[in-house]
C-alpha cells in the first residue's frame, strides 16, 4: 500500500525577520507478505523530498540543521519478520509461541518511552527522545512481541548513531522496554512502559551541550549512555470527546553528566474528530561535571561567564489548535491545519525565545 | 543517507569505463541543463566541507550523474518491493492491535494467521459496491468512520492448512466516540461465534461489554438481518425474528444510543463480510426481503 504526504510549515521567532519555512513531499510503502495460511513478515518505508529556508530548530525537525535546502530524507526503513523461530518448532510449540518473537531490522522508533507506540511523524508536538538521545529514531536489530496476555517487550541492539547509520568504533545501544499489552487500552485506557538503554553513542549536540561530556567521550565522539525510562498515556472518553494524558520520564547519564527529561502532555479531540487542543510541558536537565583541565590552569566551572557554558535545563510550553479536514479513526487518512506556539522557558544555549507555527498536513 | 563526493566518483568512472556516459555527454547542452548543472553544482557546494575547487573536483560526468547516484539505492528499493511476487497489504483502519494473542484467545488452536486488506476504490464497481452497503444497512454512511478509501483488514485463521476462521472489526460512531466492532465468524456457514469491543468509548460500556449480553449474537448470520427487516414491519412478534430478541442492556439514552450503534456495526461487519469472505452468499435473502417489503407497500 502506497501512501502520500504533504507537509508545509512556517514558524516565526520573535526577533528574526525570516520565519522558517519548511515544505516537503513524501511517501509511505505498507507492505506485508504472506504465503497461503501465513502473513510472515511487512516492510515499511517512509521518505520525503524536504525544502528548506531559514532554518530553526523547531521541536520536530532538529535533524534539519546543516542539510543543503532540499534534501530527500527517510524515516522508517524496516522489515518485520514474524514469528522468526517458526521453522524451529514443532507444531505445538509454533502455536504456544504465535506472536512472541518477531525480528526486525533496519530503522525505526528507538525503544524508550512512548515512541513505539506514537506516530509523531507528522505531528508537530514531539516525544522526548530526540531531546534526550539526540535522535528519536536509529538503526537496530531486534526481537518484539508478546511477553504475556498482559506485557509485551521490545529487545534492540541498535547502533547509536540516529539518522545515518554510521559504525564507527561505538559500542552501540542495548534497549529493552517491558510494556502493557493493548487490551488495557481497550478496557482501561492505559498504554505504558518501563525501559532501560545501555552503551554508547554517537550525537554531536550532545557533545556540544556539555563540554564534560565531550571531554570525557571515547575518541571524542562516542558518549557512554545509560538511561532508565518510564511512560504512561491514559486515554478517557467524556461527553463532548476523548481526553488523552501522557507522561515520560527518563533518568541517567552521558558519561558523567546526570541525566533527567520530563514530558507532560495533555490532548483533548472534539467527540466529531474536527477540532484538536494539545498542551505539553518539557524538560530536560543535564548536570554537568567540571572538566578536568591540563595541569598548570584552574579547573573551568561553569560559573566562569568567560567559558559561556550551557545552562543545565531546557524547558518549554507549548500549546497547539487543529482543526482536521480529514481525521480517519485508523489514520490512514489525515489532514489538518495547525498552530500552535511555544514558549521556552529555560534554555541551555541562547537566549529564551517565543515561536509560533502554521502547519498545513496532508496524508493520503 | 548521503551520496558522498567518493561514491559518485566511483560511479563516474564505472560508467567512463564503459563509454556509457561519455555518449551522454556528448549531446550538446541546452540553456536549462547550465542552469540544472549550476544549481547542482551549488548544492554540492554547500555539502563539501571546503565549499571550494569542486569544479576541479569534479568530471562533467561526475556533476550530471550525481543526482543519478543519489536517488539510485531508492530506485534499486523501489524495483525490490515492486518486484516482489506477493500482495500488496497493510494494517491500517480497524485492525486488532495485537493480532496473535487476540486470535489465540478466540481461536486456541491456533497455528498461524493471514491478513489481507479489502478496500472498495480497488474492487471492480467499488463505488457501486459502496452505495449497496448503505443500502443494505439502511442508514447513511459517516464520512469519518464509513468513507469510500476505508480499509477493512480480514483475519484468516489457520490450524496447519485447515482454515478454522475469519476475523474483521469496524468502526462505528458512539455516543463518547469511537466503537471497534469485531465478529469472529465460522468460516463456512457465516455465522457469529463470538463478539467483543476492541475499542469502546462509551459510558455504557460495561454494559455492553457484559457476557450474556455478547453472547445473545452467537450463531447469528447476515440472513437473521435481513429477515429482521421483513418481520419488524410484518409480523413483529414473530418468534423466528433472532435479532428483535436482542434488547438494549439498560433504559437510559446513552446505552440505547450505543446499543443501536453495536447493533449497526455487527450488522455492517456481517455486510462487509458477505462481499468480501462469503461471495453475497446472503444476497438473495436481501432480494427477497425487498421483494416482500415492497409487495407489503403496494398492498396498502
Amino acid at each position: 500500500m502506497l501512501k502520500q504526504e504533504l507537509f508545509a510549515q512556517i514558524t516565526w521567532q520573535d526577533g528574526r525577520r525570516a520565519p522558517y519555512r519548511r515544505f516537503s513531499y513524501g511517501g509511505e510503502i505498507l507492505q506485508r507478505f504472506s504465503d497461503q495460511v501465513t502473513t510472515w513478515g511487512s516492510f515499511n518505508a517512509q521518505w520525503r523530498l524536504v525544502h528548506r529556508k531559514a532554518f530553526m530548530p523547531t521541536l520536530n525537525d532538529a535533524e534539519g540543521e546543516g542539510r543543503p535546502d532540499t534534501f530527500f530524507e527517510y524515516h522508517n526503513l524496516y522489515f518485520d519478520r514474524f514469528n522468526v523461530f517458526d521453522a524451529f518448532l514443532s507444531p505445538e510449540a509454533r502455536r504456544q509461541h504465535l506472536g512472541r518473537f518477531n525480528l526486525r531490522v533496519g530503522r525505526f522508533y528507538v525503544p524508550h518511552g512512548l515512541n513505539l507506540q506514537t506516530d509523531t511523524h507528522g505531528t508537530l508536538l514531539q516525544l522526548s527522545n530526540e531531546r534526550n538521545l539526540g535522535f528519536e529514531r536509529d538503526w537496530y536489530a531486534g526481537l518484539w512481541g508478546a511477553l504475556s496476555p498482559a506485557l509485551n517487550y521490545d529487545l534492540a541492539m541498535m547502533a547509536g548513531s540516529g539518522y545515518d547509520l554510521r559504525l564507527e568504533g561505538q559500542k552501540g545501544l542495548l534497549a529493552l522496554r517491558i510494556s502493557l499489552a493493548n487490551r488495557f487500552l481497550y478496557e482501561h485506557g492505559w498504554e505504558g512502559g518501563i525501559s532501560v538503554l545501555s552503551g554508547e553513542r554517537i550525537s554531536k549536540h550532545s557533545l556540544m551541550r556539555s563540554p564534560s561530556v565531550a571531554a570525557r567521550s571515547t575518541d571524542g565522539r562516542f558518549i557512554e549512555t545509560r538511561r532508565l525510562g518510564l511512560d504512561a498515556r491514559h486515554t478517557r472518553p467524556l461527553p463532548w470527546g476523548t481526553l488523552t494524558m501522557t507522561g515520560e520520564w527518563s533518568a541517567g547519564r552521558d558519561a558523567s553528566d546526570d541525566i533527567l527529561s520530563q514530558l507532560y502532555q495533555v490532548d483533548f479531540l472534539r467527540r466529531d474528530r474536527r477540532l484538536g487542543y494539545a498542551l505539553q510541558y518539557r524538560r530536560f536537565r543535564q548536570g554537568s561535571e567540571p572538566v578536568p583541565m591540563p595541569m598548570g590552569r584552574s579547573a573551568m566551572s561553569r560559573a566562569e561567564p568567560s567559558t559561556a557554558a550551557p545552562g543545565p535545563i531546557e524547558a518549554s510550553l507549548v500549546g497547539e489548535a487543529t482543526w482536521y479536514f480529514r481525521h480517519e479513526v485508523g489514520n490512514a487518512n489525515l489532514h489538518w491545519i495547525k498552530l500552535s506556539v511555544e514558549r521556552q522557558m529555560e534554555r541551555q544555549v541562547g537566549g529564551r525565545q517565543v515561536l509560533a507555527t502554521v502547519q498545513y498536513y496532508r496524508y493520503w | 543517507m548521503m551520496i558522498g563526493l567518493a561514491d559518485v566518483n566511483r560511479t563516474t568512472g564505472y560508467l567512463q569505463g564503459r563509454g556509457l556516459a561519455n555518449r551522454w555527454l556528448a549531446r550538446p547542452m541546452s540553456h536549462r541543463r547550465k542552469e540544472r548543472r549550476r544549481a547542482v553544482e551549488a548544492s554540492f557546494e554547500v555539502l563539501h566541507p571546503s565549499g571550494a575547487g569542486l569544479r576541479g573536483a569534479f568530471s562533467p560526468c561526475g556533476r550530471r550523474l550525481a543526482w543519478l547516484a543519489r536517488l539510485f539505492p531508492w530506485m534499486l528499493l523501489s524495483l525490490i518491493v515492486a518486484s516482489w511476487p506477493t500482495k500488496a497489504c497493510g494494517a491500517i483502519g480497524c485492525t486488532l492491535n495485537n493480532p496473535a494473542q487476540d486470535l489465540k484467545f478466540l481461536y486456541p488452536e491456533v497455528t498461524s494467521f493471514k491478513e489481507e486488506i479489502r478496500e472498495f476504490r480497488l474492487l471492480p464497481e467499488g463505488k457501486k459496491l459502496y452505495a449497496g452497503l448503505k443500502e443494505r444497512l439502511g442508514s447513511d454512511l459517516d464520512p469519518v468512520y464509513e468513507s469510500y478509501d476505508t480499509p477493512y483488514t480480514i483475519y484468516s485463521v489457520f490450524k496447519g492448512d485447515q482454515l478454522i476462521g475469519i476475523v474483521h472489526g469496524v468502526n462505528v460512531p458512539g455516543k463518547g466516540g469511537v466503537i471497534q466492532v469485531f465478529l469472529s465468524m465460522d468460516p463456512t456457514t457465516g455465522q457469529i461465534r463470538d463478539f467483543f469491543f476492541q475499542r469502546l468509548e462509551s459510558r455504557a460500556a460495561r454494559a455492553l461489554r457484559d457476557k450474556d449480553f455478547r453472547a445473545r449474537f452467537k450463531g447469528l448470520t447476515l440472513a437473521d438481518f435481513y429477515k429482521h427487516d421483513y418481520f419488524s414491519v410484518a409480523d413483529p412478534t414473530n418468534p423466528a425474528d433472532r435479532v428483535a430478541g436482542i434488547q438494549a442492556p439498560g433504559k437510559e439514552p446513552d446505552q440505547i444510543f450505543d446499543f443501536k450503534a453495536t447493533l449497526r456495526g455487527v450488522r455492517k461487519n456481517l455486510i462487509l463480510l458477505d462481499l468480501f469472505v462469503y461471495d453475497r452468499r446472503f444476497e438473495p435473502f436481501y432480494q427477497r426481503t425487498r421483494d416482500l417489503l415492497a409487495g407489503k407497500r403496494s398492498d396498502r
